[in-house]
This record gives C-alpha cells, structure tokens and sequence, in this order.
C-alpha cells in the first residue's frame, strides 16, 4: 500500500521552474533515496509532500502532513536540551512528561546519545545533531521518515559511519523511509529503490532497485556496490545503464 | 574568522567606572567651592538621604509600587498587543503606526491632562508607567516574534503543533532575549514615568519630594531624592536581568562555554 504518491507534480518559483514532471510513490516500509544533483528541486520537493509548499499542477494522494522531517540541518530548538527536542514530538501529543522521558531515555543509547540528555545542541557534535533530530523524527510516530539531506554537512568518516549506522536502524524501525541525497553513495548504502531526478527543472530520470545485503551496503568498494553505483550514476548523467 | 562570542562584562570595571564618577564630582565639589545650593556634593547627597529618611521611605514605597504596576501593565498588555501583531499583515498594519505616533506624544504636555482625567492619587501616575513602557516592550516583542526562524515554525507544523504549542516551545523561548531587552529599556523608563507624574501633582512620591525640596532650595535633598531614583532604576533592571538569567539557561551555558 502507497503512503504516499505523487503524480506529475510541477512547481516553479515566480519565473523559475523547479520541478516539471515529477512522480513518486513510497510504500509501507519501503526505503526510497531521491537522488538529484545539488539545486534540482529535491528539497521543495520533499516540502509539497510534507505540506509546507504549494503546487501548480499535478496531484497528490495521501500527505506526509505529520511525518518523521529530519530537514538538512536538523533544526534542533537551541533553547532545548537533546532530551527536550527529543521528546517534544510526544509533548505536542500529550504525552505525559515521566512517560515521554521514560520513552527517550530508553532510546537515547541507540542514537549514541548516552549521557546528553540535559546537553544543549551547540554542546554537541554535528553527527550527534544529526543523530538527536532523527530520533525526533523517529518518535513523531508517522509511517514515515522523511531525511533532507540527512549526513550532507558531515565529514566522510562520520557519514560513512551514520550511513552505516541508519542503514542498521531502518532495518530494525520496520518504517518507510524517503530521503534525499546527491551523495551516489548514501543512495546505495540507504535505499532499497533509488529516484534520479535531472538538472532543475526536475524530471524523473528513472528508478533503479538496489537489491544488495545488508553486508554488501557496507562494502564501498566492493564490485557489487559499485556496479550499482555506476548504474546510478549513469542515470543521473541522463544515459541508459 | 571567529566569530566574536559575546562576553560577561566583569563586574569590577563596572563598579570602578560608577566610583570614578562620583569620586570626580566629589573632588570638583572640593577644589571649586561649589555652593550647596547649587550643586550639592555626594557626600552632601548621602547626608541629605540619611537624615530625611524616614520621610523618604513612604515616598520611595509610592514610587516603586507605582512603577513596578506601570510597567506590569506595560508588559502584559504590550505582549497582548504583540501577538495581535503578529497574527496578521492586517491586524499590523492597523496597530503598527499608532504604536509608533504614540511615541511621538510629549509627555510633559499631557500627563497634566492625564491627572485632570484620573485625579491625582496613584492610577494616574500607573498610567503614566504604562503608557511611557509600553512601546519598548511591544515593539521588542513584536520584533522579536516577526524575525523567528521559519525553519523552527515548519518543524513545528510537521509535527502536527497548534498555535499555542508553537508560541510555548518556539515563539515565547526566540523572542525571550529581546523582550527582556523590552523590559530592561521599560523598567529604567517606568521609574522616570512615576517621578514625572508625581512632579505634576500629588501627595506622595519621590516627584512630589523632590518639588517640595526644589521649592524650598534643599537640593541637597532634591539629589538625595535623584539618587534613590537612580537605585530604583538599577535595582528593577537587575531583577530584570535575574529573571532573565534564570529563563534563558542556554544563553548562560553558552557564555560560560
């Protein structure tokens, strides 16, 4: 069943076009990467899904309204602690205070968020932010995550390292999952279908299904991987693998 | 670059920049024999102030209790005003322009006007707080709530919040800073609001002392009454500033970072 699908959306900013054709659709549990070049409409893409930008033309059924956003930069409330962004999805909820920090505090070492409770987000790395906003997400308790870039502004080894990291934790959150990279390689460690989308304005390139095992997502080098990875990428350079 | 991270100013220069002062005016006192009358040293002051201080006690009590309502008033209205404000391109541009042209009133012309209306026991004298704090800390507030970062408002919108949770955990904690910056400016205003309705009429407040002094030529006294003025002012903006230290806990454990 589709939790979402979008059918030739188009959209444009004043005289600039962002996006002209655009079609997606996420299953229940199905974990999609929207992989474009930088300034291809992936972002105001995502937010027409989520309901934070309008659309001139094309239809959309079923709405992330209320989904797991993890936007580029996390967004963390500077004037709360890890513990108090964590748990805020809850709060909006009326969730019971014990209940909810019962709930994150039981989450906190899965994130590697151990010990940083009552630390605030410019007290924390930027992995750690990543981290913290997407535990937020996790807990708004949506069908569905939605990541915008989710690794993009950190250093390889800590990407590499989160990738990894995410790709265990979506194995085990049985949740769909859609996010947006131009990183060739966060798509094929992460998405089980990838969506290329051209230069702006944005049209579906094609689709491709990554079928690796867990194990091969984590060998970058391996010929498997990269076999995918050359696959995508010719894609995106709008040939016929 | 670095960027430059805003420090706590230590208190020893501030404390040796108010004993500079005053040790200057009590030399210039000395060395040009400047009469009583006309320019009473600080010493003279401080003597002034302990021997009327029975007196003075009432008068100060008057005068505090007129300001910190003033300014209450202020702040809760102000906030009121500030949020209807911001709910709308309409609902500012009908208040926005008066809120400033109000600020344009001299107030020397029409607070008398204020006590013909209101008498001349203390509502009068509130009034005048509240009018002369009310600007600061509505267009803080308002400044405050128009400039939070979209990115905190969307957040909050996908998470499902209504109006009242993005105020509680996004509007009210942005603009904290800024209307406390509203209140500091407002508190040091509200006590010279008091002291100028006071001047204008009445039977107790440091204003009405101080014309009672300034009619008998006891400016010795009338610097004694300016002095507690001075003290009141500093003591709200230091209250001020304590319940700001106390609200905004990440903006202190970053300074202290």
């Amino acid at each position: 069943m589709n939790l979402i699908a979008a059918s030739h959306l188009a959209k444009s900013f004043g005289e600039l076009p962002v996006l002209r054709d655009v079609s997606l659709s996420v299953a229940d549990e199905e974990i999609v990467g929207l992989l474009g070049p930088s300034g291809c409409g992936k972002t105001t893409l995502l937010r027409i899904l989520l309901g934070l930008e309008s659309y001139e033309a094309g239809s959309l059924i079923g709405s992330l309204h209320l989904a797991g956003y993890l936007p580029q930069d996390a967004v963390l409330l500077p004037w709360k602690t890890v513990m108090a962004n964590a748990e805020l999805p809850l709060q909006i909820r009326g969730t019971s205070a014990p209940e909810r920090r019962r709930v994150v505090r039981e989450m906190l070492p899965e994130f590697g968020l151990e010990g940083f409770a009552g630390a605030y987000p410019h007290e924390i790395s930027g992995g750690m932010k990543q981290r913290a906003a997407l535990l937020r997400a996790v807990l708004a308790g949506s069908r569905i995550l939605v990541l915008d870039e989710p690794f993009g502004a950190l250093d390889t080894l800590t990407r590499h390292r989160l990738q990894d990291w995410l790709n265990e934790l979506t194995r085990r959150l049985h949740r769909a999952v859609l996010f947006v990279t131009h990183d060739l390689e966060e798509a094929v460690v992460l998405s089980r279908r990838a969506v290329i989308l051209s230069e702006r304005p944005a049209v579906v390139l094609g689709e491709e299904a990554i079928a690796l095992t867990p194990g091969e997502r984590k060998e970058r080098l391996s010929r498997s991987f990269l076999a995918v990875r050359d696959r995508l990428l010719s894609r995106l350079e709008g040939r016929s693998p | 670059m670095r960027r430059k991270v805003p420090q706590r100013v230590p208190w020893g220069w501030s404390v040796a920049g108010v004993v500079g002062v005053v040790a200057l005016w009590q030399l210039a006192c000395i060395l040009l024999k400047v009469p009583l009358y006309l320019v009473p040293s600080p010493l003279a002051t401080v003597e002034a102030l302990a021997a009327d201080a029975r007196i003075l006690g009432p008068h100060l009590a008057a005068t505090a209790w007129e300001s910190v309502l003033g300014l209450a008033i202020a702040f809760a209205f102000g906030l009121a005003v500030a949020v209807v404000m911001n709910a709308s391109r309409v609902s500012r541009g009908l208040l926005y322009p008066s809120l400033v042209l109000s600020q344009a009133v001299p107030l020397m012309a029409v607070a008398p006007l204020v006590l013909i209306w209101f008498g001349l026991g203390p509502s009068a004298k509130v009034l005048i707080v509240a009018f002369v704090c009310f600007f600061p800390v509505t267009v803080n507030a308002y400044e405050g709530f128009r400039t939070v970062d979209p990115l905190y408002l969307e957040l909050l919108h996908t998470l499902g919040a209504r109006r009242r949770d993005i105020y509680r955990h996004v509007v009210v904690p942005a603009t904290l800073p800024g209307i406390l910056a509203g209140l500091r400016v407002g508190g040091t205003y509200s006590v010279l609001g008091a002291v100028i309705g006071e001047w204008l009429g009445g039977s107790r407040g440091l204003g009405v002392y101080m014309t009672r002094a300034l009619q008998s030529f006891r400016t010795d006294r009338l610097f004694a009454a300016i002095l507690l003025v001075m003290l009141m002012s500093l003591g709200l903006f230091l209250v001020v500033d304590g319940v700001g230290f106390w609200l905004t806990p990440w903006v202190q454990r970053r300074l202290r970072a």
